[in-house]
């Protein structure tokens, strides 16, 4: 899992080699993208922001269960870690 | 508090190699007389190998330290022959409990199967634990075990060390082929010798507190995540023997340890804990925890096992457990290649194995503290987020981390000889014998009594055994009712532990660790993976 001496480096998005060696599935996976994005927000609608930071923690741990297989887990947070800091995790890839 | 009374004392006597004239020469020194090194001697001893031991103090007692010793711990002790005082002094527990605020959030069970001699784990004071082996230690022929004894300095070579050592009497040389440094956390062969160990530390302090208190509690771990009495930190309860019950409470990154330990600040911690204040205090401490290593266990001649080779936190027990492993790991080793039946080298797998069992139990030991003391709100809110699903979903109670117990490592190692044959269960070469009960006649007897601390076959007796030339001890198991060898496999335990078939055998190293694994064991399959487990493969 998390391993704070060696953080999931950041993949280098757009890659086409990836492709065939990742596994974390980034194609569109619902048939309607928008429902399932609108479901994520409703859920947090009415909250404060320290309760929907709870949200969040107990949805992320309840999901990676559901994945259940530790590469795709680690390209996802890879995956996350370059949306939050795209340019500090270049340069360190 | 006042300073205790230490509860056991040993006499200082002045040995002739203090009279010498030059260096007094010894095939191996241990420095520290703790339950590492003490081990080790008792282990030495029993293979013929003379050691002197040297400890800077001559009493101990003065904390009860380290407490939990696992299953692995006490079946190695029963091959140093104390395996039954410790268990009778001590007291068993295999059960755990965690709860979340009041509430009960799960419950573990170490060892919930039968057929096994020792139990998951005992509580016993370290000064009860050392005090057995001492007296171990003074029974057996060849321990010259030395009071008072402090190392000051040591120069390393290429065929041994020169000490230095200070006594009541002054200082006198010790010049050894080995030195093996059992000597703690604040190893002084390790300073003297420049060894970088090198790790991290953990911000939150944490107040350990030994109580006499007579009480109707169970005999079981009990860890508390946000209790009502220490609301946002955590506790850990564990019962010892004599009425002493060990509480661990976590105080936060920015307490004032001077003051956390005043008699008055931790009666008042601990009587809003148990609801009264009818307890003597017996020990207290306030630490921070540090998991950290040295590079390499094996410097030349120069040996480090336990405290002085690597640092855990206490979550797990795998300070004291992995120090009398290590000793185990390398006493064999050591006196194979002291009597020349195997070469030096062998001594680099006990850096190997060890250090693999090392990082495993720093990495245990890392994610526990993680857990119980997040580094950030973000890993709090995640810490949160599992103790909120821990009573909803199962996935969460098994991410919940009050410490992983201590189990037997698993060794990845050359000395092992890969599976040549399918095996879907059974004990994997690197992993450590199972237990199991047998029957010889009308009298139950377990597995782990039966073998010897020697290389031995564990054969499931079909035809007749391999002629081994090798000095190998056969141990034929009957796994049917045939009239074929004396020991059976009346409840079937051996065959389900071992996936034991007829014909097949397990070749077991003398610390009991699996080294090769055949269907159809035979005299060249067995001798050459005994070579390969010397070291010679």
């Amino acid at each position: 899992m998390w391993d704070r001496a060696h953080p999931p480096r950041a993949l280098p998005i757009g890659d086409p080699a990836l492709r065939f060696i990742m596994r974390l599935d980034t194609s569109s996976r619902f048939s309607d993208p928008d429902a399932a994005y609108r479901l994520v927000v409703e859920a947090h609608r009415g909250l404060a922001d320290e309760e929907s930071r709870k949200l969040d923690a107990a949805l992320i741990l309840i999901l990676a269960n559901q994945i259940g297989d530790l590469t795709v887990l680690r390209e996802a947070l890879a995956l996350s870690r370059a949306a939050v800091a795209p340019v500090k995790e270049a340069a360190t890839s | 508090m006042a300073e205790r009374k230490p509860l056991f004392q040993f006499a200082y006597r002045r040995s002739p190699d203090q009279d010498a004239r030059e260096s007094a020469h010894h095939g191996v020194v241990i420095v520290g007389a703790g339950p590492v090194g003490l081990s080790l001697a008792i282990d030495l001893a029993q293979r013929g190998i003379a050691v002197v031991l040297l400890d800077n103090s001559d009493r101990i007692g003065e904390g009860s330290r380290g407490i939990c010793y696992a299953k692995r711990t006490l079946e190695v002790w029963d091959r140093l022959g104390v395996g039954d005082p410790m268990v009778e002094k001590g007291v068993t527990w295999r059960r755990g409990k965690v709860f979340r605020s009041s509430d009960l959030l799960y419950e573990f069970d170490l060892l919930p199967e039968g057929g096994h001699k020792r139990p998951a784990f005992i509580n016993l004071q370290q000064y009860h634990v050392e005090n057995l082996l001492v007296g171990r230690a003074a029974a057996l022929p060849g321990i010259d075990l030395r009071w008072r004894n402090e190392v000051v300095d040591i120069v390393a070579h290429p065929d041994g060390a020169d000490l230095r050592i200070e006594t009541p009497d002054g200082p006198y040389g010790l010049r050894a082929d080995w030195v093996i440094a059992c000597d703690g956390v604040n190893s002084t062969v390790r300073k003297r010798l420049n060894v970088e160990f090198a790790g991290e530390m953990f911000d939150d302090q944490f107040l350990i507190a030994d109580i006499k208190m007579s009480a109707e509690l169970p005999t079981e771990r009990r860890f508390w995540f946000d209790p009502p009495f220490h609301e946002g930190r955590s506790a850990l309860m564990h019962r010892q023997p004599d009425d002493v019950w060990r509480i661990d409470l976590q105080l936060g990154p920015h307490a004032d340890a001077e003051r956390e330990k005043r008699p008055e600040i931790v009666r008042a911690r601990l009587a809003a804990m148990l609801g009264h204040d009818e307890f003597e205090l017996e020990w207290v401490s306030v630490y921070r925890f540090q998991c950290r290593r040295i590079r390499s266990f094996v410097q030349g001649r120069v040996v480090f096992c336990g405290d002085s080779a690597h640092q855990v936190s206490p979550f797990g027990a795998r300070g004291g457990n992995s120090g009398v492993q290590d000793a185990e790991n390398l006493a064999w080793k050591l006196a194979l290649v002291l009597s020349d039946e195997a070469p030096a080298s062998l001594i680099a797998s006990y850096d190997l194995e060890r250090g693999q069992a090392a990082d495993d139990n720093i990495r245990h030991s890392t994610r526990s503290t993680d857990f119980i003391a997040p580094h950030s709100a973000a890993e709090a809110r995640l810490r949160d987020a599992t103790l909120a699903l821990a009573p909803h979903a199962d996935f969460a109670k098994r991410m919940v981390n009050s410490g992983r117990l201590s189990t037997a490592s698993v060794y990845d190692t050359p000395l092992s000889t890969a599976d040549g044959d399918v095996w879907g269960g059974g004990v994997p070469p690197g992993a450590a014998m199972q237990d199991a009960i047998l029957s010889k006649g009308s009298e139950n007897l377990y597995l782990t009594d039966i073998v010897a601390p020697r290389f031995t076959l564990l054969f499931a007796q079909a035809v007749a055994a391999p002629k081994l030339s090798a000095p190998i001890d056969l141990v034929a198991i009957a796994t049917t009712q045939g009239p074929c060898a004396p020991l059976r496999d009346a409840q079937g335990q051996f065959a389900a532990r071992y996936e034991a078939t007829p014909g097949c055998g397990y070749l077991l190293r003398p610390d009991g660790y699996v080294a090769a694994r055949f269907r159809d064991a035979t005299v060249e399959g067995v001798e050459a993976a005994f070579g390969r487990a010397r070291g010679k493969g």
